[in-house]
């Protein structure tokens, strides 16, 4: 079993070091620059989703980012123990936001599916919510 | 994290760095300030020194364009890397805002 688990405080810093931890950890699959460029604007929305809307920017708050490696897949599993999404059908549309006065795109789950090879979002209103992508190197999304 | 000139009455700005949930505020301040300060007709966005964007970029050149269009002004895109190209291409921005050379 190859996996890692990475603990990090809900502060806005910490999505670049998210970014570069998961990247680095899904070298040794020899992904090209394409496929990194992928996986780290993945997490980088998932990161980010669970800072701004499952923790409304608390920072002292965690989030969980897990990676595994089997084969030539990576598996990044990305948790916040947050307020939840009442509908994530709702939520993964495009353009959903909650925040549109804080120029928030609503595009992080539509950047998450377009860029990942799976995508699974799930949530319970109060106890948080958990983002597991796939990236299946060598494989078109 | 960015730098601005003005040549022939276009205002070039050019991002360097990150631009994320953390580097937006700070970014969308200084521009915010160049925006408001200088004079010119159009705004060419220089992306070819910036390592990285995602989602939050996009919301932050869609906010600088519906400000610029209530004011008829242009706003154009230059030098993506293919990487930041994509989330540009995924989000629909080029529908309203052009890439140029």
């Amino acid at each position: 079993m190859d996996n890692m688990k990475l603990i990090i405080k809900a502060q806005p810093q910490n999505e670049s070091f998210a970014r570069s931890v998961v990247a680095a950890y899904a070298a040794r699959l020899n992904p090209t620059i394409e496929e990194i460029g992928d996986i780290k604007t993945a997490v980088s929305e998932a990161v980010t989703n669970a800072i701004i809307h499952g923790y409304g920017n608390d920072s002292e708050r965690d989030v969980s980012i897990e990676c595994e490696i089997s084969v030539d897949t990576l598996t990044v599993k990305i948790s916040d123990e947050g307020k939840g999404i009442p509908d994530v059908v709702e939520a993964m549309k495009d353009f959903y936001t909650t925040l549109p006065a804080e120029e928030r795109s609503g595009l992080g789950f539509t950047i998450m599916a377009s860029f990942m090879n799976g995508l699974e979002v799930s949530s319970k209103v109060g106890e948080g919510t958990v983002v597991t992508m796939t990236k299946t190197i060598g494989k078109k999304v | 994290m960015l730098n601005y000139k003005i040549i022939n009455g276009i205002l070039y700005i050019d991002f360097n760095g990150e631009l994320d949930h953390a580097t937006a505020p700070l970014l969308r301040a200084k521009l915010d300030g160049i925006i408001a300060k200088e004079k010119y007709s159009r705004i060419v966005f220089d992306l070819s020194c910036l390592t990285f964007m995602d989602s939050t970029g996009v919301g932050l050149i869609m906010g600088r364009y519906k400000e610029a269009r209530a004011q008829n002004r242009i706003i154009c895109i230059r030098a993506p890397s293919p990487e930041i190209d994509k989330v540009l291409k995924v989000s629909g921005i080029y529908n309203v805002i052009p890439k140029i050379v």
